[in-house]
């Protein structure tokens, strides 16, 4: 079809001005953090400031953020590497193993794919506070293993990427089947769950509402919650709270830019099969 | 595929003497962890709350059995009645204009309208992996009253003489809600809708425009009901998403420089009904109360994902 320049220079113009609007928040979040709060207070200053050094050594001086950040590096990584793990073991079970209640067990698993996140959430407080598991880490990373859409999404996967002939070989060769997901399975389809963790990453790194509601202890606050804090915890400052932001904000960035293609790939896979 | 059948089978039947138990078992030593973990803290949960919702209870006096009680009150609540129309109209502020950018963006890209597709795809994707407190804190800076950016620009502009009271007239809190949310989720939806138009044939395309088709045309008659699966898959996620609406209303209220708007904004006029739930339960200590406020929320969001579905099923 021919693309005329007369519709091709208004679309860019229009697109350009949508792209500058999408990144815009990001740039002035990074411009306010270089700000002491009083600036921020008398002009909300567009262009870059001079406390960005400022703003870091009271950001790091009292250890809250620190320790958030060990915190959520902690929590999200563990937890994505569990729903990387146990999504591609079940994942695996129903693409490449007969069983009775094959059908069923799978339906199920879609099934819970609809279902509200918040429905259980009063129960399962509750539960928690009862398992002693109140202010720990757990109740944010088990849950991690039974991840619906990670199961689903490394079926399709393992269903397509891995032969059958290979599977034969290796029974043949007398190895046992755990070994054989393990040694043959996980390294064929890492590549693929690069996609899934990155969306399990992110999830687990910008949880708040959980976190909110769990975790009493100030030492055991993951990042979003100091950076929600910063403002108890000192008086609101809000160059370094903004600073904040950016740093807590960084990782997801660079992982995304590194992997754009791949994530979005990731997330488009999960729908136009499903 | 015809090979993995007979595999599959001969596991399943047992057929194959050498190795039958061991194939037959190993899958269930698999599913386990899943199972046993979705069990405790997916599916006990929701039982829990099923039977919760039939109680009174604050958390330290005994257990009271209500019956329909809690759904009863919650029908004559007003601040619930608020809280459920205010996520219905942030839904129908929200969906359709984030739907109709995404489709006309994606449409353009997809064409190849414009040079360097991957470049605006990465950048309009980007907001999506911001976290709500970014959301918060930047959107209440943005829209400050004394402070803000958008109204010290407006002024400067001569547009207004006074800045305007974004964050504390209820008027504004919706549409700029919708605003935010849009931010958010515009790219989200865009790459979904362009992988929805990679599957059509490009062939249909060209034997239309042959037919002297205008873009346009194609657009109508080809993209739109082509997309319809992907399009019902987008609009019943929206809506499953759009009624557990939280953290952005509450974080973008809480953080102005200008002070807190309380708890729900101006007039509670951003009150989702998950705000809702949660501040039952967590400031008013109504267990049972918060926990039908649940089952509430998740027969609502099934009656519209079917309606929705029952509807797009219909058209085309």
């Amino acid at each position: 079809m021919q693309i005329t320049r007369a519709v091709r220079w208004p679309l860019t113009v229009v697109l350009l001005l949508l792209s500058l609007l999408t990144i815009f928040p990001f740039y002035w979040t990074f411009s306010l953090s270089t700000h002491s709060t009083e600036e921020i207070y008398s002009s909300m200053p567009f262009a870059p400031g001079s406390h960005l050094i400022d703003n870091f050594h009271k950001l790091v001086e009292g250890n809250w953020f620190v320790s958030g950040y060990v915190n959520s590096i902690f929590v999200a990584v563990l937890s994505t590497v569990l729903t990387v793990f146990f999504s591609a073991m079940t994942g695996y079970a129903f693409a490449k193993f007969r069983f009775r209640g094959e059908k069923v067990l799978f339906t199920f698993i879609l099934a819970t794919m609809m279902i509200p996140g918040q429905l259980g959430l009063v129960a399962f407080l509750w539960q928690v506070g009862h398992m002693g598991w109140m202010n720990t880490f757990y109740p944010l990373i088990v849950p991690a293993i039974a991840n619906a859409f990670g199961v689903f999404w490394m079926k399709q996967y393992i269903e397509e990427a891995i032969p059958d002939e290979m599977l034969e070989s290796a029974r043949i060769d007398g190895c046992s089947e755990l070994l054989l997901f393990l040694r043959m399975i996980i390294p064929v389809v890492l590549p693929a769950t690069m996609s899934l963790g990155l969306i399990a990453f992110i999830g687990s790194w910008n949880n708040y509402l959980l976190p909110s509601v769990l975790l009493n202890d100030p030492g055991k606050y993951t990042l979003p919650l100091v950076i929600n804090n910063l403002g108890t915890f000192y008086t609101r400052d809000y160059g370094t709270q903004f600073l904040g932001l950016v740093l807590g904000t960084l990782p997801l960035l660079i992982l995304f830019i590194v992997t754009s293609r791949r994530l979005i790939d990731g997330i488009v896979a999960g729908a136009v099969k499903g | 595929m015809a090979a993995t059948d007979l595999v599959k089978e001969a596991a399943a039947v047992g057929t194959d003497r050498r190795r039958p138990r061991r194939l037959r078992l190993a899958p269930y030593g698999f599913i386990s962890p899943f199972y046993v973990v979705f069990i405790v803290f997916g599916l006990l949960p929701i039982v829990f709350t099923f039977i919760l919702s039939f109680v009174d209870w604050d958390g330290i006096k005994e257990i009271r059995w209500v019956g329909i009680s809690n759904y009863i009150h919650l029908f004559q609540d007003k601040t619930f009645l608020i809280a459920l129309k205010n996520t219905a109209l942030l839904i129908l502020f929200t969906l359709p204009s984030q739907i109709l950018l995404a489709l006309i963006i994606a449409y353009i890209l997809h064409m190849g309208l414009v040079r360097h597709k991957d470049f605006y795809q990465t950048l309009i994707f980007l907001p999506y992996i911001t976290t709500p407190i970014a959301i918060g804190m930047l959107f209440s800076a943005l829209f400050d009253w004394k402070y803000g950016l958008v109204n010290s620009v407006l002024t400067h502009l001569h547009l207004v003489a006074d800045g305007i009271p974004w964050l504390q007239s209820p008027g504004y809190s919706k549409p700029l809600l919708a605003f935010i949310l849009d931010w958010k989720y515009l790219g989200y939806t865009m790459v979904l809708l362009m992988a929805g138009m990679k599957t059509i044939p490009k062939d249909i395309y060209e034997s239309a425009a042959i037919d002297g088709a205008s873009m346009l045309d194609s657009f109508w008659r080809i993209t739109l009901p082509l997309l319809k699966n992907i399009m019902t898959f987008v609009v019943i996620t929206s809506i499953i998403g759009g009624f557990q609406i939280f953290e952005e209303p509450l974080l973008l209220y809480s953080s102005g420089a200008s002070g807190d708007q309380g708890y729900g904004g101006p007039n509670q006029s951003a009150l989702t009904i998950v705000m809702y739930l949660y501040q039952s339960a967590y400031k008013f200590y109504r267990w049972g109360y918060a926990a039908a406020i649940g089952y509430v929320l998740a027969f609502i969001i099934l009656g519209c994902s079917l309606i929705s579905m029952r509807l797009m099923s219909r058209r085309g």
